[in-house]
């Protein structure tokens, strides 16, 4: 074991949204198409996105849960036990149109592990499932939102002319739901760190490489180079 | 005697079913059924006394207990060598893909060119992956391209249970014109002499085809079921190794690399293992690799052994199939007598039958030859089919619902769980999918060698 579960924690939770951009970007499919300088204007742009559309539901709905709140907003939440494992673990998920799905053993096992590790100060204030369903409510209000909210409207051309193929941008679509839920939930947080939190309650080796990854894709640590 | 003995090796060849079915290891199930299928037919040979069957396989019966204990056990598996070889060759070519991080530019490329077009770019993943496997093997090259595509799939929307399939059905056509593959099916057909009765290029004269059609059929299947509802899933993946990142910066004249050997095989003629050679050394010039003498020598040496890993626990079952396979052919009188007058000798027929039951090729049942099809080729081959039908008529099954379809291929598990998709969900859809596939190809080979 090369870290502690709360030494990790600690480290992911002084992260700043610019740092975070940069794991998201990792993730992007496109990311190659991007100068550094583009995907700081991306980044803000998608937390602004994010953090507005909560702000608005929150003037609309001061003072209601995520769930009631989701529910209300015509959404169907769902709450399997599903359990998840492996290399690839799947959290919560949003199905077009309207159906929101939070799969609750990684909710529980991360749970104990806040409570065996006692990571509960380092974290206090943020509950699982609320985040999750946060996150996965932006993604419905987006597909509503689709013809004019940013993460959908906003483009790249990817041919060159005369041929034309223009593409969204996966990731704005993730890190403004990332806001979306931080601001929603009121957490202190990137709600990014639930990658590492959840994923170590099943595979604490991935959840490591995945923090290293982290902080190589935020610029914080150089990978080593393979021999 | 000789219906006896017919009987008693038709209760053990269902008796390989049962335990393949039920997940027994093979390797050992094999082996067990060579022993079983040795002893029987050479006691049945001491023992027959029916005049008409002694005439009818004077030469087949009259075998010492030395020279049958030394054709399945020993020439058996030595006859395999080559393939070995061709195997370990190949796993080598797979680990250099990955290493100079070719595969890895070859996804993220086409990935850029379909963007967020969800059929579009898994057609085009689709496309890349099946060009891929039709030169690398093995569950190590399936595992670390799948961790590259199957979560650019499930970013786009795609369910998972038609990614997995898209992905794993991708696969297993390259496998059609895979020389690898071949190798060990080829091993199913050897003359007296060893050699085999079923050359390459008979087998890309319709592989090539079965290629294409099972490409076009993933096709349809994306376009189809990719309208369906959208997913967005919070998922965290494992990184695959820790140093992973950054390698997907291979050169664009890197990319060819994948098909060079096939190609040089096919349009030059020249031999797989040089293929697989010329085609990791241009990998590795190309990609910047070789700086010199005393790295590059690493280098080989920690690819090759890497490779080796790879194919190692496929190498234990392949070597204990051939001694199966000798030994089916002891059996072969006692099959003829028991099912000659059963089994129709119209290939008309057969192709139905093969097409229409066509999901026995799943879980190591009867139609393939990784697992109980071995001996219904016995009995086919008994019958006096030509290997230039028979050989198609069972690779397609083989091929199709095992390999592509079945969850119990190793690298077909590994996806299933890597995307969290019940199996009962993945083979609603792979087995639909790979019954259209092998009754097209079906039709497709009777017209052509029916």
């Amino acid at each position: 074991m090369k870290y502690v579960i709360s030494e990790m924690m600690e480290e992911l939770i002084k992260l700043d949204a610019m740092e975070w951009g940069g794991y998201a970007f990792y993730h992007e499919p496109l990311e190659r198409k991007f100068t550094e300088e583009q995907k700081k204007v991306y980044i803000r742009k998608a937390n602004a996105c994010g953090e507005q559309e909560a702000e608005e539901l929150l003037k609309e709905y001061p003072d209601t849960g995520i769930k009631a709140l989701a529910e209300d907003m015509g959404f169907t939440v769902k709450m399997p036990k599903t359990p998840a494992g492996g290399g690839h673990v799947i959290f919560a998920q949003y199905v077009e149109p309207k159906e929101i799905t939070v799969f609750t053993d990684c909710v529980e096992k991360a749970e104990k592990l806040i409570k065996k590790e006692h990571l509960t100060s380092l974290l206090e204030g943020i509950d699982l499932t609320e985040v999750l369903l946060a996150h996965e409510l932006f993604h419905g209000i987006e597909y509503r939102k689709r013809k004019e909210i940013f993460t959908q409207t906003e483009k790249i051309q990817l041919w060159k002319r005369p041929f034309s193929n223009r593409s969204r941008i996966l990731c704005l679509s993730e890190m403004a739901a990332m806001a979306f839920a931080k601001k929603m939930t009121g957490i202190h947080c990137s709600p990014y760190i639930l990658d590492v939190l959840l994923m170590y309650a099943y595979n604490e080796e991935a959840a490591e490489a995945l923090y290293e990854e982290i902080l190589e894709a935020a610029g914080i640590r150089e990978r080593e180079e393979e021999c | 005697m000789e219906y006896v003995i017919g009987i008693l090796l038709l209760v053990s060849f269902f008796g390989l079913v049962v335990y393949a079915v039920r997940g027994g290891n093979l390797m050992l199930g094999i082996f067990v059924m060579g022993i079983i299928w040795t002893v029987l037919p050479m006691v049945g040979n001491m023992l027959v006394t029916n005049p008409d069957f002694i005439a009818a396989n004077k030469e087949a019966i009259s075998i010492t207990w030395t020279e049958a204990l030394q054709k399945v056990f020993q020439s058996g598996p030595e006859g395999w060598g080559s393939v070995l070889v061709n195997v370990v060759f190949g796993a080598w070519f797979g680990r250099v893909l990955m290493k100079t991080g070719i595969a890895s530019t070859l996804i993220r490329t086409t990935t850029e060119l379909g963007g967020d077009k969800p059929a579009i770019t898994c057609i085009l993943l689709c496309i890349v992956t099946t060009a891929c496997f039709s030169s690398i093997f093995g569950a190590g090259a399936v595992v670390a391209i799948g961790v590259i595509v199957l979560p650019i799939f499930m970013s786009l929307g795609i369910p998972k249970v038609l990614a997995t399939c898209a992905f794993m059905l991708s696969v297993g056509a390259g496998m059609f014109v895979n020389p690898v593959l071949y190798g060990q099916y080829s091993a199913f057909f050897l003359g007296e002499d060893g050699k085999t009765l079923y050359p390459y290029e008979q087998h890309v004269s319709w592989g090539i085809y079965a290629l294409l059609i099972q490409v076009a059929v993933v096709i349809i299947m994306v376009a189809v079921l990719s309208r369906e509802k959208k997913v967005h899933s919070w998922a965290a993946t494992a990184p695959a190794s820790a140093k992973k990142r950054r390698g997907d910066n291979a050169p664009g004249i890197a990319l060819i690399a994948p098909i060079i050997p096939v190609l040089l095989l096919i349009v030059f003629k020249v031999p797989i293992i040089l293929g697989f050679i010329i085609g990791s050394f241009y990998a590795l010039f190309t990609c910047g690799k070789i700086k010199n003498w005393s790295q590059t020598c690493r280098m080989v040496n920690k690819d090759f052994f890497d490779g080796v890993v790879d194919t190692a626990p496929l190498v234990g079952f392949l070597l204990m199939l051939p001694m199966f396979n000798k030994a089916a052919e002891l059996c072969v009188p006692y099959f003829n007598a028991l099912l000659g007058g059963i089994i129709p000798n119209n290939t008309l027929v057969i192709s139905i039958v093969f097409a229409v039951l066509a999901p026995l090729g799943m879980f190591r049942g009867p139609f393939t030859l990784f697992g109980c099809g071995a001996a219904t080729l016995g009995i086919l081959k008994g019958i006096g089919f030509s290997t230039a039908y028979l050989a198609p008529l069972i690779i397609i099954p083989s091929t199709v619902m095992n390999v592509s379809c079945c969850i119990t291929q190793s690298w077909i598990i590994w996806g299933v769980n890597y995307t969290k998709v019940s199996t009962k969900e993945y083979l609603k859809l792979s087995t639909v999918v790979g019954w259209i596939i092998c009754i097209i190809l079906q039709i497709m080979v009777y017209v052509m060698f029916g």
